[in-house]
């Protein structure tokens, strides 16, 4: 999974070049960020109110009382229109959240990796090898189950088991300035190590990071929409798109479409508009396109 | 050949012994099953009654050896749920998982190679464009919500195909589908990149400057050289796949073990999931050993 990253670069480039796509992913993001942070004040229901008399409605425009139902109602009476509003924040903290893990744990440690060498370097590539054969769900489900669900376990959960590409990335990068001539004369000059790496190392390994990062953050929300479906991500009373999706289902036959089919337009929505964005920063940025 | 083989048998046991080591610290040492066994209601002397029939009152290391006899020997205990030797229930159910995710796979590959190969061929076209959205949308959608959404349209809406558990080739449809299609937006990037490198060496330009045809040198010299490192990444993605039919038997009831795991899990069964993982470690173990034979056909070159 961890490798379409390889392939893809230049691909999108013909297609990209009228930059239509790209500026229409970034309007999709701004309006769903925008939906996520301001939540509270444009929601129209409270999302977590349930209302049997109003279970299961169909989405419709109008209303006698109140704002209406656009988007139809759950089994349970909650606004669906209201709980994906709540929902993208959850999405958007454990995104955002356990790339930052990631990328700071695998930066960390890469950084040692590649900058010191030795035993050191062969341990941590190791552990990296062994990380990334163990598909990332299984592990996360262990821990979850073990440990009980919760938002911030899941964020460090996913945070953590994520750090090997992110290491292997920042290895490649430190192995290949390291013994720049300019790396060189501050060593001669006296620096100290921890300067050289602060100062003169990481700046030139961010925009991989940065490239990488955004490649890896559609993955983790799908994750984490996987994993609170399957009931092992947050709790049930934390709104994500997932538990949504997964409320769904159970209504399915019933033949109440709305409440999977929007929470799963909103969640392929995000992944959709991240990854062309992703692409498109990977031809602008990575210097090996 | 023969004796890289066998190094690589003793890699997979020592990787196997490291892996149970593992899951005995997670499980046995960290979880406690008693509690999640009983009702909360159960005095403290039915505890400590079913702790020494678990055998959890035994030092640690004794636990750990009993466990590793047991599991060196087929048996990594009763599941605590099923009257039924864990590894046993696992291993029923591993044929319905295989099943999927083998369909789910040659699926994708039957379709996104020969679709990769034509895209990279014609470079720019509207079939090219097309596939290049078909496979952005195929890796954005979430596995499980594809999934309902066939169910809806498929099941609920025509009444075509059955939405749920296993039977006929008519169930593993849209299973197969919903696990595959991720697959087949990434392989179809993957095989199109290779070949786009392929198709610029020399040994393309030989092959057509010696007046082969345009099929003889996009399938067999082409294609060929493009899937060596489009190979590397297949063999770890099956191990994916198979993780992630975790999701779909979920979503169509399949009666895998995938979603034996999920039941387990829900309930610590703790002999579940050990012989779960160590069904799907020496199937990854084996699935690697034959990726690393396919090498040596594919390229001559490489010997081990």
């Amino acid at each position: 999974m961890d490798n379409s990253h390889i392939a893809t670069h230049g691909m999108m480039r013909r297609f990209l070049s009228q930059r239509k796509l790209v500026a229409l992913s970034l309007l999709g993001l701004m309006l769903i960020l925008f939906a996520a942070i301001f939540a509270p004040l444009i929601a129209p229901f409270d999302p977590m109110r349930q209302c049997l008399p109003a279970r299961l409605q169909v989405p419709t425009m109008e209303s006698d009382t109140g704002p209406a139902h656009v988007l139809g109602t759950d089994l349970m009476g909650r606004d669906i229109l209201s709980y994906i509003f709540y929902g993208l924040r959850v999405s958007l903290v454990v995104g955002f959240g356990a790339v930052l893990v990631s990328a700071f744990l695998g930066m960390f440690l890469g950084m040692i990796a590649g900058y010191f060498g030795g035993i050191l370097d062969t341990i941590i590539m190791r552990l990296a090898d062994v990380q990334m054969a163990v598909p990332v769900i299984v592990v996360a489900l262990f821990v979850m189950a073990i440990f009980g669900k919760g938002l911030g376990k899941l964020v460090l959960v996913i945070g953590v088991t994520g750090w090997a590409v992110y290491a292997r990335a920042m290895r490649a990068c430190v192995l290949s300035v390291r013994e720049k001539d300019y790396i060189e004369a501050q060593r001669a000059l006296g620096t100290s190590e921890i300067r050289i790496i602060l100062r003169h190392i990481l700046p030139n390994v961010l925009t991989p990071i940065l490239v990488l990062s955004a490649v890896q953050l559609p993955r983790i929300i799908m994750l984490e929409a996987t994993m609170s479906f399957l009931g092992m991500g947050v709790p049930i009373l934390t709104p994500s798109l997932g538990i949504a999706i997964a409320n769904g289902q159970k209504v399915l036959y019933s033949g109440a479409w709305w409440v999977s089919v929007f929470p799963g337009i909103t969640l392929a929505a995000i992944t959709v508009n991240i990854n062309i964005v992703a692409d498109w920063l990977r031809d602008v940025l990575d210097p090996r396109a | 050949m023969i004796a890289y083989f066998i190094r690589r048998f003793f890699q997979v046991i020592v990787a196997l012994l490291l892996l149970l080591f593992v899951m005995f610290l997670m499980v046995y040492v960290i979880g406690d099953p008693t509690r999640l066994l009983l009702p909360p209601e159960a005095t403290k002397v039915h505890v400590e009654e079913l702790r020494e029939y678990l055998g959890l009152n035994d030092p640690v290391y004794i636990q750990y050896l009993r466990f590793l006899n047991g599991a060196l020997h087929g048996d990594t205990g009763q599941s605590f749920y099923h009257a039924e030797n864990a590894l046993q229930l696992v291993l029923e159910r591993a044929g319905a998982t295989v099943q999927l995710a083998g369909t789910a796979i040659l699926l994708a590959l039957a379709i996104s190679i020969p679709l990769g190969v034509i895209t990279a061929s014609r470079r720019g076209g509207w079939l090219d464009r097309g596939c290049l959205i078909g496979s952005l949308i195929g890796i954005s959608v979430p596995t499980f919500w594809l999934g309902i959404m066939l169910i809806l349209i498929f099941s609920i809406g025509t009444g075509w195909l059955p939405s749920s558990g296993r039977g006929g080739l008519a169930h593993l449809v849209l299973p197969a589908t919903t696990l595959g299609l991720y697959y087949v937006g990434l392989f179809l990037r993957l095989t199109r990149a290779g070949m786009l490198d392929v198709l610029e060496q020399d040994l393309v330009r030989t092959a057509r400057s010696k007046g082969l045809s345009e099929w003889v040198v996009l399938y067999k010299h082409g294609l060929r050289n493009a899937l060596i490192p489009f190979l590397t990444i297949t063999a770890v993605q099956i191990g994916e796949v198979i993780a992630f039919s975790i999701v779909t038997e979920t979503v169509f009831a399949w009666p895998g073990m995938g979603r034996l795991l999920l039941k387990s899990l829900e309930k610590l069964d703790y002999p579940v999931l050990i012989s779960y993982v160590l069904v799907i470690g020496v199937m990854f173990a084996i699935i690697n050993m034959l990726v690393d034979w396919l090498y040596t056909i594919l390229d001559p070159r490489i010997r081990y």
